[in-house]
């Protein structure tokens, strides 16, 4: 199918991007890569009114380690450059999300595709989500109140659902320094598995990964719980009726048709 | 232009370089490049499958990278450089480019829909990792839906394309022989 008409704004700065999202509201969305965006829209199955394109603003295009060891992807960086990224600036400790980068997609996806645009998307496949969730990331979003750092552990609350404004842009991801974990300190934590280690080893459920698969694997969005940690909670509502069901491991939870139907009429991501 | 073209939407002046022409097109955002390739700059070589992505026949070169053209607003290829597979040939000879020759000796076609695609997907990926091994070129051909041949002899003209650039000029050279 073809998308449905809409009108095309290209941004020229982000203070502009901010300023038009804020005018336009819900009825805007931005595209970076169009990876996912145009896919949906070619099927009309997202139809907003506006596009505004920051794939311009190449200050969001950059991909470095820092002083103190932690890497900052500029949010417009594709998929590609990072998977193609000489070690000196991707890092030492940070292998694991080079190697990540095979699985997204096909090579002519991941030319395209944006770091950003995969994160803000918010599909809970994607190896972007998981990366920034597991190895502890913070995202840098930029609206016209001006600039918030958001936790990654705090930035998704389901299915392409997000903490992002609709006047919010995502302006880089930064992970930390590769560091043992706090709560299980015998095992290494993901960012320092070497190269060749197999992908699964991502999966292996340690107190800190089961919680961060449980994140996306879970259906209702924790703003709909009455669960008083502040981080992402897989817990379904307590007022749901899948809360008096006994729920097996989150990361081998299967999601119903009625739970998917439930998180999309409640998403506003879409 | 025709009723897709949109005449009743908002339309836009946009210039676009295909195989370093400059084109100037008058068109709905909504239009993708594979569409403005087609339609209004009649470049139907490239093909148009699924539509979302998937399929891979659409695979254009932006900027020297394989991209899906289905997947991309013409309106944001404005000020990239876009190849087509209509490159590949010699426009005045017609001479196929070693790459075409390469498929025409291994059999990597049979009908033909998906071979634009597995062209350009196979030009940019070479011209990227020349030195590519054929279990790379196995992984980067799955990018596409071929439903005739088996992939088998398309990973072989590849390869076989791969191998004589190789031994035509030192690794390394930038230089792409099939431009």
């Amino acid at each position: 199918m073809k998308p449905a008409p809409f009108q095309y704004h290209r941004a020229r700065d982000v203070e502009g991007a901010t300023a038009l999202l804020a005018e336009l509201s819900d009825e805007a969305k931005v595209i970076a890569g169009g990876q996912s965006l145009v896919a949906m829209m070619n099927f009309r199955l997202a139809r907003p009114a506006h596009l505004v394109d920051i794939a311009g603003l190449r200050e969001l295009d950059h991909l470095g380690v820092e002083s103190d060891g932690g890497l900052r992807i500029g949010a417009l960086t594709t998929h590609h450059t990072v998977e193609t990224a000489p070690a000196d600036r991707l890092g030492a400790g940070f292998a694991v999300i080079r190697d990540a980068m095979r699985w997204i997609g096909h090579l002519p996806i991941r030319t395209r595709g944006t770091v950003g645009g995969s994160i803000a998307h918010a599909d809970s496949t994607a190896e972007w989500c998981l990366l920034a969730v597991l190895l502890d990331a913070e995202f840098v979003a930029q609206s016209p109140r001006g600039r918030r750092r958001l936790p990654a552990g705090e930035f998704f609350f389901g299915y392409y659902t997000t903490a992002l404004e609709p006047d919010e842009i995502l302006l880089e991801i930064v992970f930390p320094a590769p560091r043992r974990t706090r709560r299980s300190p015998s095992s290494p934590s993901v960012a320092e598995t070497s190269p060749s280690s197999p992908p699964r080893s991502i999966w292996q459920p340690t107190a800190r990964t089961s919680a961060a698969a449980g994140w996306l694997w879970a259906v209702s969005p924790r703003c709909r719980c009455v669960c008083p940690r502040r981080r992402p909670c897989w817990r379904p509502a307590a007022r749901s009726g899948t809360a008096r069901r006994r729920l097996p491991p989150p990361w081998t939870r299967r999601v119903t048709q009625a739970e998917a139907a439930t998180t999309a009429s409640t998403s506003s991501a879409l | 232009m025709n009723d897709t073209t949109g005449l009743g939407d908002d339309v836009q002046l946009i210039t676009l370089d295909v195989n370093g022409s400059p084109y100037e097109v008058i068109t709905a955002p909504r239009r993708t490049l594979v569409d403005v390739l087609r339609h209004d700059l009649r470049l139907t070589g490239t093909h148009v499958g699924c539509e979302h992505g998937i399929c891979g026949a659409c695979t254009v070169l932006v900027d020297g990278l394989p991209v899906r053209a289905c997947l991309m607003f013409a309106a944001q290829a404005e000020g990239a450089r876009i190849t087509t597979v209509e490159s590949l040939a010699d426009s005045r000879t017609g001479e196929l480019s070693d790459l075409q020759r390469a498929f025409t000796a291994h059999h990597g076609l049979q009908c033909g829909f998906c071979t634009p695609g597995f062209l350009m997907l196979a030009q940019g990926f070479l011209a990227e990792r020349p030195e590519a091994a054929k279990e790379e070129i196995r992984e980067v051909v799955a990018a596409n839906l071929c439903r005739c041949t088996g992939y088998q002899t398309i990973v072989e003209a590849i390869d076989a394309c791969a191998t004589a650039r190789r031994s035509q000029r030192p690794v390394g050279a930038e230089e792409d022989s099939c431009d």
